[in-house]
């Protein structure tokens, strides 16, 4: 379908994902050709036992997901926990300490990212923040440590409508998009729930979308 | 309240007793992805000038040091795990519960593998809760379990509950917050068919006195709320106008 490779299926932001959404997930990616699916570790076991290589569809598991208010040390610990489990993940989607961040501690926040890629080895790790609360020089402060940390993308909101924090406008997805110059991706997220902002967050530069509503987002586009 | 302007101490010292009494029984604090800290000492300092000692301190592991910085300890500190969503494997969160004595919080919740629990995996939620009360268990002042009440059938709240009793688990929080509140339904619930197995601790959607008192008639000696300290305010102004014979 046109546009399935620009969405990342996800389901984390949801309450309710028990064993049927998870396998909903993977079905409507799988029918719809999304090539990523998004999903937490307690999530991995199953997608595990229901994607196949020939599916082409990668795993991204997101961890200290939402807060990512956790010490540098303990998200390391995850991301080492993940690697000797038994499932496969092929990319990380690891939240930022983002009000750390916002208090000031620029420094800890250029060691956490490079800490996170580092921990990951060779699994490529996309950083979870919330541009809207960042001011074009944070954003631009955030672009130069995820470059340099290696990460292979920033997700530009953690999309978690229970904690209140604004999506991110269009501008500031531009603004996002120029301040990251094509050194890593940028995947649009942030209460996508139809066609129009979809298609707005990808003129606006962004490679991919993380969003919960990408199948009925491709059923409309695909009519 | 300013009690410099009480004019009996008596009634000034009395009022103030049984505001510290109201807050001994709350968690208070800050918690969130956007969350400065900034807006940790905002709440710490709004607390602290009261004197009154919460049951805890809620915050999150990144401003545990700045916490125990200014308050030395005065105050207990309490911190999730896995929370709110409860999708870290239970090798992580056993690790976090750790995590967390290291850092010297004393107080925590564990939000359940709430997969398993939408998905009727009741064993899996006792296996669960079982490895974590072996380890645990008596290590944190409280240890309550999350469960994700207001998203669940009367049917489903009691196989949960069934699943943590078997696990030997005996506190239970019911509802995370963060949007998911509880209702006096939920707690008469877990009294009408778990009569003095679990302490319940009520959270999210507590905003006002009428709302506290209702919990605390039902038993529940732990509640969680934001308004804390609005609830005391609201609740002195009361028991003061009552001592000095006016209207609230």
């Amino acid at each position: 379908m046109k546009y399935a490779d620009k969405i990342e299926y996800s389901n984390i932001q949801l309450y309710e994902t028990g064993d049927v959404q998870i396998e909903n997930l993977v079905l409507k990616a799988a029918r719809a050709g999304m090539g990523t699916i998004v999903v937490g570790p307690s999530a991995l076991p199953l997608v595990n036992r229901m994607i196949k290589p020939e599916d082409h569809i990668k795993i991204d598991c997101a961890l200290s997901y939402p807060s990512g208010a956790y010490l540098t040390f303990q998200k390391v610990q995850e991301i080492e926990d993940m690697l000797e489990a038994p499932e496969h993940v092929d990319e990380f989607y690891v939240v930022m300490q983002v009000g750390s961040y916002l208090s000031g501690y620029t420094d800890e926040m250029k060691e956490e990212l490079k800490a996170l890629v580092k921990a990951a080895k060779e699994i490529p790790v996309k950083i979870v923040t919330e541009i809207s609360v960042f001011s074009r020089e944070q954003m631009q402060e955030l672009c130069d440590a995820a470059a340099e940390s290696g990460a292979a993308g920033v997700v530009i909101s953690a999309d978690f409508l229970p904690y209140e924090v604004p999506e991110p406008s269009i501008r500031q997805v531009k603004e996002f998009v120029e301040a990251a110059a094509g050194r890593f991706q940028v995947i649009g997220a942030g209460n996508v729930k139809e066609p129009g902002r979809f298609l707005q967050m990808l003129e606006a530069g962004a490679d991919t979308v993380n969003t919960p509503y990408g199948y009925e987002i491709l059923m409309e586009l695909n009519k | 309240m300013d009690f410099n302007k009480i004019k009996d101490p008596a009634i000034a010292k009395r009022v103030w007793e049984e505001g510290a009494e109201l807050v001994s029984h709350c968690h208070f604090g800050v918690q969130g992805l956007t969350k400065t800290e900034e807006d940790v000492k905002k709440a710490l300092y709004r607390l602290l000038d009261t004197g009154f000692k919460p049951i805890a301190f809620d915050t999150e592991p990144t401003f545990v040091k700045m916490i125990q910085s200014i308050t030395g300890g005065s105050i207990r500190l309490h911190a999730a795990v896995s929370y709110p969503l409860g999708r870290m494997t239970l090798k992580k969160k056993l690790q976090d519960l750790e995590n967390l004595l290291n850092m010297g919080i004393e107080d925590t919740c564990v939000c359940l593998d709430w997969q398993a629990i939408f998905s009727h995996r009741y064993k899996d939620v006792e296996m669960e809760a079982a490895a974590i009360m072996r380890e645990f268990d008596g290590k944190f002042f409280k240890n309550a379990f999350v469960i994700p009440a207001t998203l669940l059938s009367d049917t489903e709240m009691i196989e949960v509950l069934k699943a943590l009793d078997a696990a030997g688990v005996y506190s239970v929080k019911v509802n995370p917050g963060c949007k998911l509140g509880v209702s006096y339904e939920e707690v008469m619930l877990i009294k009408r068919n778990f009569p003095n197995r679990f302490d319940i601790h009520p959270s999210g959607n507590i905003r006002t006195l009428e709302q506290f008192e209702k919990y605390r008639e039902l038993g529940c000696q732990v509640i969680h709320t934001a308004s804390t300290l609005d609830i005391a305010e609201v609740y002195m102004k009361r028991q003061l106008a009552l001592y000095e014979g006016s209207a609230a």
